[in-house]
């Protein structure tokens, strides 16, 4: 298992740490990194940034990859709130209550993105994405982009096969980073 | 036999023709008008609905069969669209209730309070630690006032009260999987409906679940053919046994066929007229104007039964016992219905065609006919006149005083079918389909703050156990005249309310300008609802017209209660009967039809008395006619309650049979079965007997209705001729 720090720069390109390790070849190569992960559970930290909001909100908790082809997000900071990700729908277990609904055209873009990711399924990858691969010093950058829905641009960074962070970028200013850290 | 050769070559042609250009249609446009307001009709938005419920006990079971049939009705191009659970809104619907907000659910002017707008801001902060904040945190900021929060709320309430489970609908009672699909904008034909139905039917069966179908195209695909079917079926056995009949009874093949060849040239020649006249031929002219027809095939009969020497004079009757019939149904183009006028277009022209082909085409000989002479069957009726008087006058008040109101629907859907309407309507507690409250408004906001004074006269109908539930627009929209202050005003405000939050100051431009765009969006119109898959439950339930909005607020009521058993008492509401425009289409139907049909018999009664000569003798074949009806319609009003077009319709075909067998027997003098028109009104008689007998026991109301009348009021006009003729002599 190889620990990161998460050392990828935030999304303003910030050097934090220079990658050390060899870049990948292309960015088919690079979706393949995998997260930081233990016994299964990939730990994570959703960074929030709003124009309204002074400070970024945080929110933590881990992903889990099931069997059946679902991917499990259990937040458990700030709320509990778990979710059952499956290619149709989503499960929300929240306060107690279970609801379960399909999933609008703009989220399921991006949640089956990120169940591909997390789960180290890029194949699973919507092929309306466009990939673009950017090799920086501290590491490299795929960005995706998909006619489906132009507004929101998805950033993956990492260093040599290890993915740090995951990001969804919106035109309103909103930014939303998953950093796979170790907790 | 030239004759005999060029009227097959006529027939030929005739049914070349037919087989290519004419057009039978069920259009029911042309029985209630196209005036719009007789809903149901499977072209319109709501008839292309269905619903299909997938029966199987275990729960994982029947949600595969319904993904598997969802899968199956995607790719075929009858359907427009499938879906088997609660489907996410769409990007565009969610971007119009963002900017139709301060319409949807305007604001007041406490939301625009400083510390509320604060608290607002400081909920849509705490929301982002929901996974919808991807799809709505943003709005939530932009929105201090707490329109577009309240207006998701509305709109997350369960409308359908269906549960979920692993994505598919399920019924309330627990037992079914519910799949909605909406039929693609395109002509309705029965069989490509009846054959997708069998396909699901049969993949359901191979995983042991059974499907269950709900929507006005299935019923109407199931109901046609099941009628074809059935019709068919009764059509043959009584050709068969009518053939049979006629081969015992006239022991000669070329007798037989003489006397089917101008009943079949009638039937080409009518449908190639109708068609001429109208370029296409309605369902109902074939129903009736076939079984019309019918009175056809008397005249050969009549004519071979008479003698060589006899026969001008067969001939004379026979032309002016179709003229008679012909012109009594020709009346029928009074009634304005395109359906009966072409009904009456289709039997004159048919019947004039057969009697003038029975009277040029060359005849066997004089033909014995084995059977009973009726003149064996003469009886003695004493004041036979007063006693015909006093059928028709009694008949006539019965069933005036008893009456009851007309069935709604003409052409009754199959048990199996009607099963099936019930069974899903059950599942899923539907709505009541015939009565609503109708609410109106001067405009949306006047319509919704109407249904806000109505809601609560609803819930006490709901706590009296009167109504079950409700649906209307007010339950999803708020119904407040919008507060919007000035934009300076408000920009000032949604600072201050940042400020308050401990949030940036500087968003407050990016909520002024959300704030100014939704303020100067144009007003919500009809044509906006229509546009949008999310909303067009609703518009099906909305009218806008020029003095405003309307909406049938729709009723679900308690099992076993189909009437509301509560009064609205409000100025802008109303209980309506959705079926009550239908009914009086279909009264004002049978008031025409029985009107016009009375005007033709005159008429008929007049031309009668002209050919015969005979005044009295037309008189008294009009008495007896008016018993029968009298007698007849008594009966039908008894057995069935009331009388349908249908009946009416089929017994002025027995009144066109009565003239011929009154005319025929008028001359007769002793009664004995060396007369031939006692033997050829018997085999007439058997022979129509035979034919309305096999209809009487069909399973398709209409034919049901045909046979039974016909049967017995052609046993009330024999049993009155036969006791005329006693008199005569």
């Amino acid at each position: 298992m190889i620990l990161t720090t998460g050392s990828t720069s935030s999304i303003s390109g910030t050097l934090e740490h220079i990658c050390t390790l060899p870049p990948p070849a292309n960015a088919e190569t690079a979706i393949r990194a995998r997260p930081y992960s233990e016994n299964g559970a990939v730990p994570y930290q959703e960074i929030i940034r709003h124009p309204a909001l002074g400070n970024a909100m945080t929110n933590s908790g881990a992903f889990h990859a099931t069997g059946t082809g679902t991917l499990i997000r259990r937040q458990t900071s700030p709320v509990f709130e778990e979710l059952e990700i499956s290619a149709e729908s989503i499960l929300i277990r929240r306060k107690g209550k279970e609801t379960e609904r399909r999933i609008s055209v703009r989220l399921a873009l991006f949640l089956s993105t990120l169940a591909a990711i997390v789960t180290g399924k890029p194949e699973d990858i919507d092929g309306s994405y466009s990939q673009n691969l950017e090799i920086r010093p501290d590491g490299w950058t795929v960005l995706l982009t998909t006619p489906k829905n132009p507004k929101e641009v998805i950033a993956l960074t990492g260093c040599g096969p290890v993915l740090s962070t995951l990001q969804v970028r919106s035109p309103n200013g909103q930014q939303r980073q998953f950093r796979f850290v170790a907790p | 036999m030239t004759r005999t050769l060029f009227a097959l070559l006529v027939l030929v042609a005739l049914a070349a023709y037919s087989a290519t250009n004419v057009t039978v249609t069920s259009d029911a446009g042309s029985v209630f008008g196209q005036s719009g307001d007789t809903s149901g009709s499977i072209d319109i938005e709501l008839g292309r609905d269905l619903i299909i419920a997938v029966l199987a006990d275990d729960v994982a079971q029947r949600n595969d069969v319904a993904r598997q049939i969802v899968t199956i009705l995607r790719q075929s191009p009858l359907l427009e669209s499938t879906v088997f659970g609660p489907e996410p809104p769409s990007a565009e619907f969610q971007d119009w209730i963002w900017e139709k907000r301060f319409q949807l659910a305007p604001p007041e002017e406490g939301d625009f309070d400083v510390s509320e707008m604060a608290r607002n801001l400081d909920a849509a902060k705490a929301f982002f630690s929901n996974i919808d904040s991807m799809a709505i945190g943003d709005r939530l900021l932009l929105d201090p006032t707490g329109s577009y929060r309240r207006l998701i709320g509305q709109l997350a309430r369960p409308d359908d009260g269906l549960s979920v489970v692993d994505g598919v609908w399920q019924s309330s009672d627990d037992t079914a999987a519910i799949v909605h699909a909406t039929f693609s904008d395109r002509p309705f034909e029965a069989k490509e409906v009846h054959a997708l139905t069998v396909s699901l039917r049969s993949v359901s069966e191979a995983r042991n679940a059974s499907v269950h179908f709900l929507g006005a195209r299935t019923i109407a695909a199931e109901t046609t053919l099941f009628n074809y079917r059935s019709a068919a079926r009764a059509s043959l056995i009584a050709a068969a046994l009518l053939i049979a009949w006629l081969i015992w009874s006239l022991r000669s093949i070329a007798s037989v066929a003489f006397v089917f060849l101008p009943l079949v040239i009638g039937i080409g020649v009518a449908f190639l007229v109708v068609q001429l006249m109208f370029g296409y031929v309605h369902v109902i002219a074939t129903g009736f104007g076939g079984a019309l027809l019918g009175l056809a095939l008397d005249y050969p009969i009549h004519i071979i039964g008479h003698s060589k020497s006899a026969r001008p004079k067969a001939f004379r009757l026979v032309i002016l016992g179709s003229a008679t019939t012909s012109i009594a149904f020709l009346a029928m183009v009074g009634s304005g219905v395109p359906a009966l006028v072409q009904t009456g277009v289709f039997v004159a022209s048919g019947l004039t065609v057969a009697a003038l082909a029975s009277v040029i085409l060359s005849a066997p000989d004089t033909q014995k006919i084995h059977g009973i002479p009726l003149g064996n069957l003469v009886w003695r009726l004493p004041f036979k006149p007063i006693i015909e008087i006093v059928l028709a006058i009694g008949g006539l008040t019965f069933v005036l005083n008893t009456n009851q109101e007309v069935p709604i629907t003409i052409f009754a859907p199959p048990s199996s079918v009607s099963n099936d309407i019930t069974l899903v309507a059950e599942m899923l507690a539907l709505p009541s389909g015939r009565y609503v409250v109708a609410v109106e408004g001067d405009d949306l906001n006047d319509l919704l703050s109407n249904e806000q004074e109505l809601a609560p006269i609803l819930d006490d109908a709901i706590k009296d156990g009167s109504l079950t539930s409700y649906t209307m627009l007010a339950q999803v929209l708020l119904s407040t005249r919008p507060y919007l202050p000035a934009p300076d005003a408000y920009l000032a405000l949604a600072e201050g309310a940042l400020r308050r939050a401990g949030m940036s100051v500087g968003f407050a431009t990016n909520q002024l300008e959300a704030y100014t765009r939704s303020r100067l969006s144009p007003a919500i119109r009809y044509e906006d609802l229509l546009g949008f898959p999310e909303t067009r439950a609703v518009a099906t339930r909305l009218r806008v017209t020029e003095d405003g909005w309307r909406e049938h607020v729709s009723l679900t009521l308690p099992d076993g209660g189909s009437v509301p058993d509560f009064d609205v008492n409000a100025p802008f509401a109303e209980i309506v009967d959705l079926a009550a425009p239908v009914r009086q289409a279909l009264d004002d139907i049978r008031h025409q039809v029985t009107i016009w049909l009375l005007v033709g018999l005159c008429a008929g009664v007049g031309v009668l008395a002209l050919g015969l000569g005979d005044w009295r003798a037309a008189g008294r074949i009009f008495r007896t006619s008016c018993a029968m009806i009298g007698v007849t319609a008594s009966f039908l009003v008894a057995t069935f309650g009331t009388l349908s077009i249908f009946h009416i319709v089929a017994m002025a075909l027995v009144v066109g049979i009565g003239v011929d067998y009154g005319m025929f027997f008028k001359d007769m003098k002793d009664g004995t079965g060396d007369n031939p028109a006692s033997t050829s009104v018997a085999l007439c008689a058997s022979s129509t007997l035979i034919a309305f007998t096999v209809l009487s026991f069909s399973d398709v109301q209409v034919l049901y209705q045909i046979g039974v009348t016909v049967v017995v009021g052609l046993f009330v006009l024999l049993v009155l001729t036969l006791a005329q003729m006693k008199e005569t002599t």
